[in-house]
């Protein structure tokens, strides 16, 4: 499975090796489409591929850490 | 004859061709229809689209069909009212209010950009329509879809009141409650878009969707007697409106229906419980921060903004502003345009009243320039935003005398609609 997200990253987050970090965690490849770093929020297009579950626990860990995962669409609900 | 030639992308700007699609496959940007406007200006002229009906497909050239507009045929064309009395409150010169709270069929803005998104649907030979909402889009989406005899689905978040569907459910769909937070319900949508090949309106026909809104654009400018006017506020959710209104009075120019050099500023208008542009706009920043929403202004509740970048970039090309109201202010704004104009709006009408007010009192609009003011949505869908803020009705026996009475104890000091005293 490949799916595409945006993950946007608080301050507090922005100087560490999230990605890095997940793909220890979890057997998903990730791939960077996107990037806007600045001091106070990062912005990150990124697919990640691997097996559905392991794709679910990678958001939900990302989640965790405080770091908003949203589809490549962003809010869908108008 | 079709004017469009394909996709391309906002940001990279690889093409692609008109097909079902919305993102870019390299860059993950979003995709725009691009147009053969050299062909458009030999067709379109005012004359041609005076002597057409009064909808949206008036414009259908700079729309992204293909022969016959067979959905939303009675949508669009919605009044640009001049507003004197609105114009005498705030202290200005030249006011309009271009009404989408009566567009036809559900009584939104919407109705323009699923007209266009669902005649595309039909185009590409989709049987389903979908789409994921808590209002607006929804009553729309199924409306149309009833009219043109297309299967739809649509995506709530499971405790939205029952109340805020029955608008939807009406037409007919069939309406999925999503167990979870709105970041899971988003997720979950794009990936049945994926799935099951629907037309989900606002996601993987999202490109020609966008562009129904241009033809509210379009519209100012027409009803304006083919002139641009200087100001306009336009309230932002997931920031489709807006840009597109800049890029029709663009495309005007381009295609020569408007001459001249009046380059309208744009205005954001953001519910301060939900201001994500307006922050990103007032610290000078492009990069929009997710917030979590918290205001009446529901409609217009969106925390991450498909199109918050775009709008933000509109809103500095045309050396305009925005501002973010409170509540409070909101339910004023609603009042305000009710009891000078007679038109009742939602809270994102409040919004962009109460912000166009600030605006004034700022500076940022000069009070002696022309100004329009955008109003998107109808408030009888959303009585409860206003229901503390209204008189209860006075209750008598059915006799003169007492009517009398309390004809008495009320004059002068209370009066249905804004006294004189309060007009400037």
């Amino acid at each position: 499975m490949r799916e595409k997200f945006y993950l946007t990253y608080p301050p507090v987050l922005v100087k560490e090796p999230i990605l890095y970090l997940l793909t220890k965690k979890f057997n998903v490849v990730t791939n960077i489409r996107g990037a806007n770093v600045s001091h106070d929020m990062g912005l990150l297009a990124l697919e990640i591929e691997g097996a559905q579950e392991e794709i679910d626990q990678s958001v939900s860990w990302l989640r965790e850490q405080g770091v908003t995962v949203e589809p490549i669409e962003k809010n869908v609900i108008e | 004859m079709s004017t469009i030639t394909g996709l391309t992308c906002r940001e990279c700007g690889q093409e692609y061709p008109i097909a079902p699609l919305h993102v870019c496959e390299t860059c993950f940007g979003p995709l725009e229809v691009v147009y053969d406007y050299d062909s458009i200006r030999q067709q379109l002229t005012r004359e041609v689209i005076e002597s057409r009906p009064r909808s949206l497909w008036r414009y259908r050239e700079l729309l992204p069909v293909s022969g016959e507009p067979t959905v939303g045929l009675h949508s669009g064309f919605t009044p640009l009212v001049k507003a004197d009395r609105l114009a005498a409150y705030f202290g200005v010169k030249e006011l309009y209010v271009k009404d989408d709270s009566v567009n036809h069929p559900t009584f939104s803005y919407k109705d323009r950009v699923v007209s266009v998104a669902i005649s595309k649907a039909m185009e590409f030979g989709f049987d389903t329509v979908s789409c994921a909402s808590t209002g607006n889009l929804a009553n729309s989406v199924s409306a149309h879809a009833a009219r043109a005899g297309l299967r739809c689905f649509i995506f709530i978040p499971a405790d939205l009141e029952q109340g805020k569907i029955i608008g939807s459910t009406i037409y007919g769909p069939r309406a999925v409650g999503i167990r979870g937070n709105y970041d899971d319900v988003n997720r979950l949508c794009s990936e049945i878009a994926d799935k099951y090949g629907w037309a989900f309106v606002n996601i993987n026909i999202r490109p020609y969707y966008t562009e129904g809104a241009k033809t509210y654009g379009f519209e100012i400018a027409e009803q304006l007697g083919w002139r641009l006017p200087q100001h306009v506020i336009v309230p932002t959710a997931g920031g489709t409106i807006l840009p597109k209104v800049a890029k029709a009075f663009e495309e005007l120019k381009k295609v020569g229906l408007i001459e001249g050099s009046v380059r309208p500023k744009i205005y954001t208008a953001q519910a301060a419980g939900c201001a994500p542009v307006i922050h990103a706009l007032h610290k000078g920043s492009d990069l929009i921060v997710p917030v979590k929403p918290n205001t009446i202004a529901k409609s217009i509740a969106i925390g991450n903004p498909a199109d918050g970048y775009y709008v933000l970039r509109a809103v500095r090309d045309s050396g305009g502003w925005g501002e973010a109201v409170t509540d409070a202010e909101i339910v004023e704004g609603i009042q305000i345009l009710a009891r000078t104009e007679g038109i009742f709006t939602e809270p994102a009408g409040g919004t962009t009243v109460a912000v166009t007010k600030k605006l004034i009192e700022q500076g940022r609009i000069p009070r002696n320039e022309s100004i329009v003011i955008c109003i998107t949505g109808n408030g009888y869908k959303t009585i409860e935003a206003v229901v503390n803020d209204v008189e209860s009705p006075f209750e008598i026996n059915a006799r003169l005398q007492e009517f009398d009475e309390l004809y008495r104890s009320l004059a002068p000091t209370t009066t249905p609609a804004l006294g004189a005293s309060e007009l400037h």
